[in-house]
């Protein structure tokens, strides 16, 4: 036995689990292809696009002050030194993991792993070039181990449409790379890929057009806390087409030609650029599965228990390819309890509330129960919100567009779901979490003492609106 | 100053606090209740007991029927609650999996009613729920859809798995009902079965400190032998005779007979001759086949004798008895023990087959080994382990003078202290012993 774990993919998963296994005292080895550890949160996805928003919204608030009386001139854009800056971030951070990776000892291999069978991993190099100084490539072309956590993600979804081989047409990643600033960009899907990417290249000075087949943005998250995003991006994109698809694109000599189909007429536009941004799929193919025991679901996810564990008793699977949602603090607490579970104690991935952020302006964040999915479960809850017109904090920021609600079980009292839409929801929303977990009822979230004047305080008031009224908040009581 | 009361909020107060109310209409609808997937490879049970009748009302995750699998005896939850129509099963039948158990007639629908088995526990219900554990722990309530969470954050949760605590069943002692690390701790306390023992994960590959380790959750079988040998071991003080019997007659009579005589498949063994001996012995020493009721002070001597014989399954030990063995030729001691077997190989004993045995012989001398202490089945007070019959040198003659290879079969006499001394267990070893060498007493024995 070479190795006792193996952790397949140095993603947030991966290597929480790497680390977490090294410091219970497990023989860890950590395979991925990537010269960089991250996976795609950290060097294509979560991170490079959240230091780009941060840009886009330090624009957006500067143009915002005018209101306030303060105005700025055109801002001149550098994308050579935002490109440097943002490399910057996940530099940092990736050499970050590999000085944690050495100090625990987590053996880190840079190959391409496929099972051979259930306790065999065979490395091939990935790429083939020279590694870098120091790195540790394919030691043995055979990777002997007891267990095996798979954490190997997901990759953007492709649409047979768009297989045109064209520059013009780029994913999620492309699209990071931020190669230029379109002068008009497409962007198929309005899921939050599409519209966190939207919102950077307009504020960078791109006319952004958004399609989306169903007919709403956000497909699945709650309509009223869509509905103030939704505003704010009809004034920053240039269209929004709904209940429309996509039927055909074509390479033109300088822009790409799409045609639409929807509730509208046919249309035919052109763009410099298209990002296609339909979704992610998981990285259980090419994987070796069928040599194992390991099942994989119809939409190609690993089946797992509560302990993450597949149907091979040496196989484990974590993080985007074990399951919706995919998402990187998810993937990080499965790849720990999966740990835990391996080292015998009595851990399970069974969080009651899994927060959701989408980092668009203003931000939008839930976590557990949602209205849609209560409605779909035949559920009584009973909903009980805040708009932040009434929070002395929004409007000290002119951002007044917000709104958090609780979704309460009636006869209980205890909290459900959160819902937030607004500035900085992607933070307010951690509180919502814990309170979930603790199982908190709205009277405990009421007699919560929050700073003033904050944001938060709007989770006490929503909580407050469960007994009928709060302080900044009239409304005739009726119990 | 504090934030201002704004006409926009007032405006809007009017849908602050929306109702989702998409409860359906509370009309009575009738439901089949069908035997739902046990686990891997059950597809049918024997209803043990049903424990519902026609016209009751039962509600949601109430058991129905008690049903006994080749790996369990379980007590099925219907997660429906309401008034029982029609029961489909009786007491003894085989059901499959999907088969109907029951109708109920509802009064909610059936998709709120099929919500995961948790009860509902709300704050005023509370108060009420008393600390003790239920008999049967369900699965923690992590998230379930249709109940109120329980009010116990991931730290208090994480312990109950560890404890194996039903945090449903828990009083939580803060506020609110809030169940604490200590509330978990005090449950587990309270429920001495559980205290300390790892919840976690069975089947699961895992390390100690020592190396790769594997937990596999006992099996109900398991867990009853357990519960038996403990209570058996810490009640009855044991006592073993060792001796052997000379059995080179008895073995040569026994391989005297053709096969075939008893009937098609059925052999005689030396246990059905051995059988036969101790039902005979036992009449004579009424005290080994008696039992001790020790709440009422009394010895219970029984006027009839159920031989247990121990069985090795694949699902571990258990002990069907033979009734009335003393009343039974020996063809048909030797058919029993040949029915025995064949069941023993199906894992097919019912309930009623393991009980009211009066004394056990466990048969070691298929397995080999000659000498053991066995455990005595409680409320027996003895039992008799055979080892494997060998050949010894014997002393024989007048004088002593003469060594001849004998067939000796080793036995392992346990008795109660309590109520058997060793001078009576000495004496009934002895005409064993006796009634094995000298075979043509079993002639003489009736019937």
């Amino acid at each position: 036995m070479d190795t006792q774990l193996v952790v397949l993919g140095g993603g947030p998963g991966g290597y929480a689990a790497a680390f977490l296994a090294a410091d219970l005292g497990l023989k860890v080895a950590l395979v991925d292809q990537e010269p960089r550890l991250g996976g795609t949160c950290l060097l294509r996805g979560c991170i490079p696009s959240k230091a780009l928003l941060h840009v886009a919204k330090g624009m957006a608030d500067a143009r915002h002050l005018a209101e306030w009386g303060v105005r700025y001139g055109r801002p001149e854009v550098d994308l050579a030194a935002m490109r440097a800056r943002k490399e910057k971030v996940i530099a940092t951070l990736s050499s970050g993991l590999k000085q944690v990776a050495a100090k625990r000892k987590v053996e880190v291999i840079r190959a391409h792993g496929v099972l051979e069978d259930s306790q065999t991993l065979r490395l091939t190099p990935s790429p083939p070039t020279p590694l870098p100084q120091g790195e540790r490539g394919v030691r043995d072309d055979r990777l002997r181990f007891e267990h095996c956590i798979l954490a190997t993600g997901s990759r953007p979804a492709t649409l047979p449409a768009f297989d045109v081989a064209s520059p013009r047409i780029m994913d999620s990643t492309g699209a990071l790379e931020l190669a230029d600033v379109p002068e008009s960009l497409l962007v198929v899907g309005g899921g939050y890929i599409g519209l966190e990417l939207g919102l950077v290249y307009a504020a960078l000075g791109s006319r952004v057009s958004v399609v989306e087949l169903t007919d709403s943005l956000l497909p699945g998250v709650d309509r009223d806390l869509v509905k103030p995003l939704q505003k704010r991006l009809e004034k920053e994109f240039a269209a929004i087409h709904l209940q429309t698809k996509v039927v055909a694109v074509a390479e033109k000599p300088d822009a790409i030609e799409a045609t639409f189909e929807g509730a509208a007429e046919k249309k035919v536009e052109r763009f410099s650029r298209v990002l296609v941004s339909v979704g992610r799929q998981p990285n259980s193919d090419h994987l070796g599965l069928e040599n194992t025991r390991a099942e994989i679901d119809p939409r190609g996810f690993v089946a797992v228990d509560a302990q993450r564990r597949t149907r091979d008793p040496h196989l484990l699977a974590i993080g985007d390819v074990a399951g919706q949602p995919l998402l990187a603090h998810k993937a990080a607490h499965e790849g720990k309890a999966a740990v835990e579970a391996l080292a015998g104690q009595a851990a399970a991935f069974e969080p009651r509330a899994i927060p959701a952020v989408v980092f668009t302006d203003p931000e939008i964040a839930w976590a557990g129960l949602t209205e849609n999915e209560a409605k779909a479960a035949g559920r009584q809850v009973e909903v009980v919100q805040f708009p932040w017109a009434a929070s002395g904090r929004a409007q000290s920021m002119g951002r007044t567009e917000g709104l958090t609600k609780w979704l309460v079980d009636p006869p209980s009292g205890r909290l459900l779901g959160c819902g937030i839409v607004g500035s900085g929801a992607g933070e307010l929303v951690a509180e919502a979490v814990l309170a979930l977990e603790m199982g908190a009822s709205a009277r405990d979230l009421a007699e919560t003492i929050h700073p003033h004047p904050t944001l938060s305080e709007t989770l006490g008031a929503a909580a407050e609106m469960f007994f009928g009224t709060a302080t900044d908040l009239y409304k005739p009581r009726r119990r | 100053m504090r934030a201002l009361r704004l006409s926009a909020a007032t405006k809007n107060s009017a849908s602050l606090a929306r109702r989702v109310t998409t409860e359906p209409p509370g009309q009575a609808m009738n439901i089949d209740f069908k035997l739902p997937e046990l686990g891997e490879n059950i597809h049918s049970g024997d209803v043990v007991n049903v424990l519902v009748h026609e016209g009751e009302r039962i509600a949601a995750n109430d058991g129905v029927v008690e049903l006994e699998t080749d790996k369990a005896v379980v007590e099925i939850p219907c997660p429906h609650g309401g008034r029982v129509l029609k029961l489909h099963v009786h007491k003894g039948e085989t059901i499959q999996v999907g088969q109907p158990i029951l109708t109920v007639e509802a009064e909610q629908a059936p998709l709120a009613a099929a919500q995961p088995a948790t009860p509902v526990t709300t704050p005023q219900a509370a108060p009420s729920v008393a600390t003790a554990i239920p008999p049967h722990p369900g699965p923690l309530p992590q998230g379930a859809r249709g109940t109120a969470p329980v009010p116990a954050g991931p730290a208090a949760r994480r312990v109950a798995r560890e404890l194996g605590v039903d945090l449903t069943a828990v009083r939580g002692s803060g506020r609110q009902g809030r169940i604490t690390l200590e509330d978990v701790q005090a449950a587990a306390a309270a429920q001495p079965q559980a205290a300390g023992e790892p919840a976690a994960a069975p089947g699961q590959p895992g390390q100690d400190a020592w190396g790769s380790v594997r937990r596999e959750r006992i099996s109900r079988i398991r867990r009853t032998i357990a519960e038996q040998m403990v209570r058996s071991a810490t009640t009855i003080p044991h006592v073993t005779n060792f001796d052997d019997a000379d059995v080179t007659d008895l073995e040569r009579i026994r391989q005297g007979v053709p096969p075939g005589t008893l009937g098609p498949d059925v052999k005689l063994t030396l246990l059905a001759l051995v059988m036969k001996a101790v039902a005979a012995c036992l009449r004579r020493h009424p005290v080994l086949n008696a039992s001790f009721d020790e709440p009422g002070d009394q010895i219970v001597y029984k006027d009839y004798v159920n031989l247990g014989i121990a069985v090795d399954t694949p699902r571990g030990l258990v002990v069907p008895s033979v009734r009335n063995a003393d009343r039974l030729t020996v063809a048909e001691l030797a058919q029993a023990v040949a029915a025995i077997a064949q069941r023993a190989r199906g894992g097919q004993f019912g309930v009623e087959d393991l009980r009211g045995g009066t004394f056990t012989i466990s048969n070691m001398g298929a397995v080999g080994g000659s000498y053991s202490t066995p455990i005595i089945n409680h409320p027996e007070v003895a039992i008799l382990l055979l080892g494997r019959a060998r050949w010894l040198p014997a002393v024989h003659g007048e004088g002593h003078d003469r060594i001849e290879p004998r067939l000796m079969l080793p036995l392992s006499l346990s008795y109660d202290h309590r109520l058997v001394d060793g001078a009576m267990a000495a004496r009934f070893l002895n005409d064993l012993i006796h009634t094995l060498e000298n075979p043509g007493t079993l002639l003489l024995a009736s019937p």
